[in-house]
């Protein structure tokens, strides 16, 4: 009895660290990316195949790369296994794959910006398989691995 | 994995620098342990920072020095190259590599995995094997005599649980500036 209490109270330890920490961090999360968001503004964002408003005569265009894999909260991947036995959308993952997403395409912004581009075009998102996560028999590690390459070039914008 | 160059070993590296830290958790804070500190636990966390850090460190001597990179070659993913005209086209170029993350970083995420986050280990892992992947895709297009590479991919496999595989491959060409 009192070894099924503890385990009760371990439990309630682990969803209560996710509860709070996780939310937390999730939040400061966003938080900071719509703060680096509004700092590039300018930037121009395609994923279109072409260079378009490509000023020649600069820099020539530059591949950048960038990773991010974000780790789900022990409430989260609770909840996960609920549905799992029910069905239906599961928001905290949704929210788990836009985080790495936009962090992603972030970095290979800031990196550009750093370079004195002003655009990237062509951009690919992929998600990438970091040990065999997706593979049978293997469910430690909850997490969402992303990969995103795009190029960037300098635009002449005609909209000023 | 080849061996190129033995970087010269940083002070801040070395594998028993952990012994004079005082706190026994500098990483992956915020995990399972919180309350218990038993000398067990101190051993196990002792143990597990030490897997860490030699991991780190041989890591740190094998891999390819980061930025190898010629200067003149373009990579881009697009098909064409703003302001250059394709003239010749050599071929596909490819490179890949397999890595393994070490269990140190498994222990950090696995506590990382309970209050969510990103993991830095992880990421610094897919880092690592995209360049190498891109750099031996490079130097075969530098082998064909080609100076760019067009329309670029990447994609990842898992080989085996614990490693990651990335594989790029790109299209050699030979451009020149559009006068």
């Amino acid at each position: 009895m009192a070894e099924l209490l503890i385990q009760l109270l371990v439990f309630a330890f682990f969803i209560s660290l996710g509860l709070i920490v996780g939310r937390l961090n999730e939040k400061r999360h966003f938080q900071n990316l719509e703060l680096r968001e509004s700092q590039c503004q300018n930037f121009l964002i395609t994923q279109i195949k072409s260079f378009p408003d490509a000023e020649p005569g600069q820099q020539p265009p530059q591949l950048f790369v960038s990773e991010a894999v974000i780790a789900s909260d022990y409430l989260k991947s609770f909840f996960a296994k609920l549905h799992g036995i029910f069905g239906g959308e599961m928001r905290g993952y949704q929210s788990l794959l836009v985080r790495a997403r936009r962090e992603a395409t972030l970095r290979i912004v800031e990196q550009a910006r750093a370079q004195n581009y002003n655009a990237i075009c062509n951009l690919k998102i992929e998600t990438a398989d970091v040990g065999g996560n997706t593979s049978r028999g293997n469910r430690g590690v909850v997490m969402v691995a992303i990969l995103a390459s795009a190029t960037a070039y300098h635009y002449h914008s005609t909209a000023s | 994995m080849i061996v190129r160059a033995v970087q010269p070993m940083p002070k801040s590296a070395s594998p028993f620098i952990f012994l004079a830290t005082t706190n026994p958790i500098p990483r992956a804070s915020g995990g399972g342990y919180g309350s218990q500190n038993s000398l067990r636990h101190r051993l196990a966390l002792y143990s597990c920072e030490l897997l860490v850090r030699m991991a780190d460190w041989t890591n740190s001597c094998v891999t390819v020095p980061s930025r190898r990179r010629n200067p003149e070659m373009i990579v881009t993913n697009t098909e064409t190259i703003a302001g250059y005209r394709i003239v010749e086209i050599k071929g596909l170029v490819q490179g890949n590599t397999v890595r393994a993350k070490h269990a140190g970083r498994d222990i950090a995420a696995s506590l990382k995995n309970l209050v969510g986050g990103e993991l830095k280990g992880y990421t610094e892992l897919l880092t690592e094997s995209r360049r190498q992947a891109l750099e031996r895709m490079m130097s075969q297009a530098q082998q064909l005599g080609a100076n760019a590479v067009v329309n670029v991919r990447f994609t990842t496999s898992a080989v085996t649980a614990g490693a990651a595989e990335l594989y790029s491959y790109g299209t050699a060409v030979v451009t020149e500036p559009v006068s």
